[in-house]
């Protein structure tokens, strides 16, 4: 073979020549990495000391600007902004700072607090990040914005509501419940994607902390996006709006299942007697795990009579179910014996036996 | 026509190049998606916390099950610190798997549990449940103990699912530490996806030497042992590497039993865990993931790359080969009873991506690694080898490992550098250097001798001794 020696390397096979080429291009990589590594940890160190010390001289800035009333604010302010506020790092870590003040401080400090924010440049900052392309900045903007109720030209948010990204899309709708002084959840008239669960909660959190009133949720009870009727209605029990139980009784006989399963679940919640009726007459059509969502609302609503109605709609194969009837069942012992006419471990061998007796004591012989 | 030894040779040289270079692609590939992954991770998350969710009544409850086979010495402080997690709704489910030690005894006296009828659901059949308990003091009132006879693993799992409340369930193993906002973050795929999700995994991390008080981890240590540390590597590669890419292009087929979390109405669509694999894990995933496909219902699968769970990882040689042995078996028992899926373009990113790469990549890699050695061997006797150009295949073999493992620390301190202390990171490209040489051969090994148990028909798991977070690093 002519590769025996690496002095003759220039004779050797290719195949030889290009595993030698890949082990030096790996060897290079592995050096850039183990590089990249050490820059990575330096700079995070670095960046770490660096907030730590621009952190406090923020903090003592604006304690001096919230509460030295000797303290000449606007000279401060462009004096401080001129220093300090240099780089893109600095503009956020100065937000961040803003938006922690804003969380602990109420009444006549928030005004100044937004004094600071637009006497900082970060009013500016973060329209500029509004218009850039990069998702990320316009997402975090929009955050602020809304943290910090400040509001920016309507027609630079609106397009978000339609984004493509799931979290523009939830922190436009958070920016306009936020800022919003008449109608927070306007925007849901316009909504044409469905609710994801998270959008959901923050939309909650958000109006739990409300100051305003907060609106009737029936105006969408017959949105046509079945996530946003889910929503109203579990608003509609969490705000307490009685008013809008006969919507709520409606919504039973809707045609997605997840709403009629949140009706059962609210009117339960909200100890609706009078829904007991159409839910019942429903329970032979519904889906099992509506069909179960009925059984606990008469569990903590009904009678032991409205639980013995559903015992023929029952069927002897839907083991599942007889076994959450038994267990519902033993909370009315005192006029459902059902311990000692069914045996759980061999529920569906006893369930026609059960049904006949049902029917028995509902005849009243 | 006259085929000589050089031909052979030669025809088999060509062979394991070209699988080398499909390794080398499949390593490139996961590398190039999981950046992307991680990187738009951090962005979404970098500027908003969870801490909002803890206060809405409106999220979704969930069932916690942890099966425990013999976990005496540290099943109370487990629980009392599952019981700490940050969560509005859930309850904890312990099934205690037939143990032969007293640890039902011990729950039923610390928790003050008492038996509920035994009443439950038979979604999936399982050995015969012998007891429920709930206990009587308002401060457990999430927590709920089942007694049943022994079935493994798989069966206590299918036992928690059948007798639990929630639609959401967690399975963990009950000896792993999780972040106190572990359920929050796992659950964040299941609230953000307008598709159904249909499970959702976090990363594992290794425990061992790491300080822990009540249950949480105080401060992360790299462990003192070699084989220890080189597993760190192996779960930087698997988690933030591998299984991230596979989240970025939706062809996950493994969610680790250690912690996972399941749509319960889809777990028990498919039958629930099968408890005729050692590897019920990845089975039960690539079955709910392939009945999904066969009826055309849009799902996904959630991945979170935020460090949740943290476990003991083996540091004995034996114990740590036992394990291998099992996951290789794991592995080939869900390939060949999915075997349909492979290459099937029905089945899209699964069958084209995802099965090829568990075939070639976790299943045959280390097989073929082993009769490359043999046949390495057989050239040595027949003197058929020149050493020179041995040193240079093994170069590119060695710096490749290297490299991978290399980048797999460098994703590591760009995520979340959990190391603090620069001495770890050092230890740990040390370890790089050291693991191709003195740590791979000792799995590949495991995992040839998985596929030569399973050919012979050993079911079993093993024995897998632990020493113990609770009682080796406890501040």
């Amino acid at each position: 073979m002519e590769f025996n020696s690496f002095e003759g390397a220039e004779h050797w096979p290719f195949i030889l020549k290009i595993n030698l080429v890949l082990s030096l291009f790996f060897l290079v990589l592995t050096l850039a990495f183990v590089a990249l590594v050490i820059y990575l940890r330096i700079r995070k160190n670095r960046m770490e000391a660096y907030r730590t010390r621009f952190d406090r001289k923020l903090i003592e800035f604006f304690n001096h600007f919230l509460f030295d009333e000797d303290f000449k604010r606007a000279a401060e302010l462009g004096d401080f902004k001129f220093r300090y506020l240099k780089t893109a790092y600095d503009h956020k870590l100065a937000i961040k700072q803003v938006l922690i003040f804003d969380e602990n401080l109420k009444g006549e400090s928030s005004e100044a607090i937004k004094e600071l924010f637009n006497g900082l440049g970060l009013y500016k900052y973060l329209l500029s990040d509004l218009k850039a392309k990069a998702w990320y900045r316009q997402a975090r903007a929009l955050y602020a914005l809304s943290k910090l109720g400040i509001k920016v030209p309507e027609a630079l948010v609106t397009p978000f509501l339609h984004s493509n990204r799931v979290e523009l899309r939830q922190q436009a709708m958070l920016y306009f419940l936020n800022t919003s002084q008449e109608n927070p959840l306007a925007f849901l008239d316009d909504l044409d994607r469905e609710l994801s669960l998270w959008q959901q909660v923050f939309i909650e959190n958000s109006l739990i902390n409300f100051d305003l009133e907060v609106p009737d949720f029936g105006r969408w009870l017959n949105h046509d996006k079945s996530s946003v009727v889910v929503f109203c209605i579990k608003m509609v029990v969490s705000f307490n709006q009685f008013q809008n139980i006969p919507l709520l009784i409606e919504a039973l006989d809707h045609t997605d299942e997840g709403v009629r399963a949140q009706a059962i679940n609210s009117l339960k919640i909200m100890e609706v007697t009078d829904a007991l009726q159409l839910m019942t007459a429903n329970f032979p059509y519904e889906s099992p795990s509506n069909k179960r969502a009925i059984l606990y609302a008469i569990e903590k609503i009904g009678t032991a009579k409205d639980l013995r109605t559903l015992v023929s709609a029952i069927g002897r194969e839907e083991e599942n179910l007889q076994i959450d009837y038994y267990k519902i069942a033993t909370r009315f012992e005192n006029e459902i014996p059902v311990r000692k006419l069914i045996n759980p471990d061999n529920i569906t061998n006893d369930w026609a036996d059960y049904q006949y007796y049902s029917k028995r004591v509902l005849q009243g012989a | 026509m006259n085929i000589s030894i050089q031909d052979i040779i030669h025809v088999f040289s060509v062979l394991f190049l070209i699988y080398g270079l499909i390794i080398i692609s499949g390593y490139i590939f996961s590398a190039f998606f999981s950046i992307i992954e991680i990187r738009d991770y951090k962005r979404k998350n970098n500027f908003q916390d969870e801490v909002a969710l803890l206060q809405s009544a409106n999220l979704p409850s969930i069932s916690v099950l942890a099966p425990a086979y013999n976990e005496e010495a540290n099943v109370v402080e487990n629980i009392r610190s599952l019981l700490t997690l940050n969560y509005p709704s859930f309850e904890i489910v312990i099934i205690n798997d037939g143990s032969k030690d007293n640890s039902l005894q011990k729950m039923i006296d610390t928790f003050q549990l008492e038996p509920e009828e035994l009443v439950h659901y038979h979604y999936i059949p399982t050995k015969k449940v012998r007891g429920i308990y709930k206990s009587k003091i308002k401060a457990y009132k999430n927590l709920r103990v089942i007694d049943k006879a022994n079935g493994g693993k798989a069966d206590a799992l299918n036992t928690g699912i059948n007798c639990c409340n929630h639609d959401l369930i967690c399975c963990i193993d009950v000896d792993c530490i999780l972040e106190r906002n572990a359920l929050l973050k796992l659950i964040r795929p299941f609230l953000n996806d307008t598709k159904r999700v249909i499970a959702s995994g976090g990363i594992i991390r290794v425990a061992n030497n790491c300080v822990i008080e009540d249950g949480r981890i105080l401060e992360v240590r790299l462990p003192g042992t070699f084989i220890a540390r080189a597993q760190i590597l192996e779960y930087f590669r698997a988690f933030l590497m591998g299984r991230m890419a596979w989240s970025r292009v939706d062809g996950l087929l493994l969610i680790s039993g250690a912690f996972g979390m399941f749509d319960k109405k889809t777990v028990i669509e498919a039958g629930g865990y099968d408890h005729s694999t050692v590897g019920e894990d990845m089975e039960l995933l690539v079955r709910m993931r392939r009945i999904m496909r066969e009826q055309n219902i849009p799902y996904t699968v959630g991945f979170v790359p935020d460090p949740l769970c943290w476990t003991e990882v083996p540091e004995n040689k034996q114990i740590l080969m036992r394990q291998r042995n099992r996951w290789a078996r794991g592995t080939v028992e869900t390939l060949l009873k999915h075997k349909k899926m492979l290459f099937n373009p029905k089945y899209g990113v699964l069958g084209l991506l995802s099965t090829p790469y568990w075939m070639f990549f976790e299943w045959l890699a280390p097989v073929l690694e082993f009769v490359g050695i043999v046949f390495f061997i057989i050239l040595v006797l027949l003197g058929q080898v020149n050493f020179q150009v041995f040193a240079i295949f093994f170069l590119v073999v060695y710096s490749f490992s290297v490299l991978f493992s290399i980048t797999a620390i460098y994703f590591e301190e760009y995520s979340f550098q959990q190391y603090k202390k620069p001495k770890y990171m050092f230890q740990l490209m040390r370890t790089a250097l050291l693991e191709p040489l003195f740590y791979h051969p000792i799995v590949m090994w495991a995992a040839v001798k998985g596929n030569i148990d399973l050919i012979r028909g050993k079911k079993s798991w093993g024995q897998m001794t632990r020493t113990g977070l609770g009682s080796t690093t406890k501040k």
